[in-house]
């Protein structure tokens, strides 16, 4: 190996290296950083330099380099859609964005109505009581009436107020 | 030079969220081609059903854009999407080996005689897919960002979630690996392939690596 390649002569596998030669294990490692463009621009110099010198390393690049533009050549093949299809991939998903805008703001309104029912069903059960108790003619019961009604009113308010603001945004 | 095109793309996405169609049209140009080479080259998807994972994807990746913290990469995004869903199809129902929609192609610019630019063989093409599928998930994952998706280092990194020297290393890895086994696919696909590959660069890689070649090994 030259002297200067700046790699360490690295016993191993003969591969494909001449006689006398021996193959150098760094430049091995660094060849597909350098091939897919991903090494330093110090180790792509080194094994660019090593390779002159390196018939069997010079190969390996060259491989390593058809491997990656091969692989950039079946990227730019599949990425190459009919003309048209962008727009109307986009255009059927503005369709899709609408629809489940939609059927969100449908199931918030269902939300709405069924939570709106309930102080209706509680107003509902206070007065039922209260009729109960009167017939009764206990003052405690009616007191006591009064008070559930009160409750559920508080309880029932903070409820409707949150429900009433408006919500942003079309995500489910 | 970077930030204005993030500040642009973060302001795209804002409209198409509140439902601007002509932004949602530029944005959908933008990827659309991208994601379906990275869905089809992932395994999991095949090439009838890709159309519905890339609207699964746009739709997903604006919808719940709220839960993602790094919202000024909207791209890293997408893409984290597209290989989330790409892999769960694939757990779900295996591997799919995809080669090209040649409809898809039709009207593909013809690149003439410039060997750069030559088409790959429909074998060859095969021969790709069979072996980027083999590989394991992290390193094809980083390759196809990284090729297919044409993503920066620093954006794969984004994506999958690890340091970029990780992901250098995986990519490093996964060529080594596909050297390998499309020596493998093509000693295994007999001679009729490696007679009708013998003039294109895959073909010649593998014929030359069973002659001698050792690096990878």
């Amino acid at each position: 190996m030259d002297a200067d390649c700046g790699f360490p002569a690295c016993p191993g596998t003969g591969g494909g290296a001449p006689p006398g030669r021996e193959p150098c294990r760094a430049a091995i490692d660094l060849i597909p950083l350098v091939a897919a463009g991903l090494a330093s621009r110090f180790e792509t110099e080194r094994v660019h330099r090593h390779v002159l010198e390196c018939p069997s390393c010079a190969a390996r690049l060259d491989e390593a380099t058809r491997l990656v533009a091969a692989i950039m050549q079946d990227a730019s093949e599949l990425a190459c859609p009919a003309p048209g299809a962008a727009a109307s991939a986009a255009a059927r998903l503005a369709e899709r964005m609408r629809r489940n805008f939609a059927a969100a703001a449908r199931r918030r309104r269902r939300k709405r109505l069924a939570l709106g029912l309930v102080p209706v069903v509680l107003t509902y059960l206070s007065a039922l009581a209260t009729l109960v108790v009167r017939a009764s003619g206990k003052p405690v019961w009616v007191l006591a009436a009064g008070l559930f009604y009160l409750a559920s009113s508080l309880v029932v308010a903070p409820v409707l107020l949150t429900m009433s603001r408006p919500t942003a945004g079309n995500e489910e | 030079m970077r930030e204005p095109v993030e500040n642009k793309e973060a302001t795209l996405v804002a409209l198409a969220r509140a439902g601007d169609r002509q932004a949602l049209e530029a944005l959908v140009e933008r990827y659309y081609a991208a994601l379906r080479a990275v869905l089809v080259r992932y395994g999991g998807v095949r090439q009838d059903e890709v159309e519905d994972v890339v609207q699964e994807t746009f739709l997903r990746a604006l919808a719940a854009l709220d839960r993602y913290q790094d919202r000024g990469h909207f791209r890293t995004w997408l893409y984290r999407i597209a290989v989330n869903l790409a892999r769960d199809k694939r757990k779900r129902e295996g591997r799919v080996v995809t080669g090209v929609d040649v409809s898809a192609l039709a009207d593909v610019p013809d690149f003439g005689s410039d060997p750069a630019l030559t088409t790959l063989g429909r074998l060859e093409r095969e021969a790709l897919a069979a072996a980027l599928n083999r590989l394991p998930e992290s390193q094809r994952e980083a390759l196809v960002l990284r090729f297919y998706a044409e993503l920066p280092l620093e954006d794969v990194a984004r994506v999958v979630g690890c340091p970029e020297g990780t992901v250098k290393s995986r990519i490093h890895y996964a060529l080594r690996k596909l050297r390998g086994l499309l020596a493998v696919e093509y000693r295994s696909a007999g001679s009729a392939v490696e007679g009708a590959a013998s003039g294109h660069a895959l073909g010649r890689a593998a014929r030359e690596r069973e002659e001698g070649g050792s690096y990878g090994r």
